[in-house]
């Protein structure tokens, strides 16, 4: 399994990179959406789950979620959010436009490696 | 300061604290100056609203290693400087986050702001007189945190 991380903090990647490490999977990190666009394009959209922020300079965490679900060739790439932002209106924005899931910070490592499993259809851990 | 505001940001330390970090919080009274070192890193956001605050989270260091290694799962050798910075201001982040959802419940919006940081010897944070605010330190073992919160 491959995955992909959005987030402009360094130690929310580093979070994620523990998560993907004990769950054995591949992890690619991109610090902005512009970044994230590319490595997509780089890889032709060869991700199994993509883990989004909201609140990012540059292109916000719904501007890239916008970006890659209206490009055919990676709509179909499940996208979870994971973020403090916890405003019902971005919520119901984020699943309207595709999010699988939308994950609230602060959560402990262990719920986001579940959430992570059953974004990919794994069940539990 | 509405005194339910100020308990919510203690709230969300010691939850954030709790879930993010795995360790618990202990409120201390205060503590003395020797007990932490000298170099420290403040994370700091503000909080728009009818009642605007600015929330500020200062460490020193070694306590910044101990928090961000339990939080990241790697070793205090694994993490430089500038992922302290950045852990500091993530926490600032997820604790003022985590506070603004609960005011929410109590009918107070916010916009939050982007984090930002200052780092080094024996820096501190200053306001002009009247600026009402509140602090709150905090024990995690061996580490040693203060909340600062001002009512702009």
């Amino acid at each position: 399994m491959r995955l992909l991380t959005v987030d402009d903090s360094s130690i929310v990647r580093k979070i994620i990179r523990t998560a993907a490490k004990t769950l054995e999977m591949e992890l690619d990190e991109a610090q902005n959406g512009f970044d994230a666009l590319e490595m997509l394009k780089e890889n032709n959209g060869e991700y199994d789950l993509i883990m989004l922020d909201c609140n990012m300079p540059g292109m916000n965490g719904l501007e890239v979620l916008d970006a890659i679900k209206s490009n055919e060739k990676y709509a179909q790439i499940p996208i979870m959010m994971v973020t403090t932002e916890s405003g019902k209106d971005t919520i119901l924005e984020a699943i309207r436009m595709g999010a699988v899931h939308y994950m609230i910070k602060p959560f402990a490592i262990e719920e986001l490696m579940k959430r992570i499993l059953e974004c990919l259809g794994k069940g539990d851990v | 300061m509405p005194v339910n505001h100020f308990d919510s940001f203690i709230t969300s330390m010691y939850e954030v604290f709790s879930t993010m970090i795995g360790i618990e919080l202990e409120r201390i009274d205060r503590f003395e100056k020797d007990e932490a070192e000298n170099q420290i890193i403040i994370g700091a956001m503000v909080l728009r609203g009818e009642n605007s605050y600015l929330i500020t989270i200062e460490t020193d260091y070694n306590s910044a290693g101990f928090i961000i290694s339990n939080m990241t799962g790697l070793l205090p050798d694994e993490l430089s400087t500038d992922d302290l910075v950045d852990g500091v201001q993530e926490l600032v982040n997820i604790v003022a986050g985590a506070t603004k959802h609960k005011l929410e419940q109590l009918g107070n919006g916010f916009v939050l702001t982007s984090t930002f940081a200052f780092k080094g010897n024996d820096v501190g944070f200053f306001t002009k007189n009247g600026i009402n605010k509140k602090i709150a330190y905090f024990k995690a073992m061996d580490a040693f945190i203060t909340l600062n919160l001002y009512n702009m």
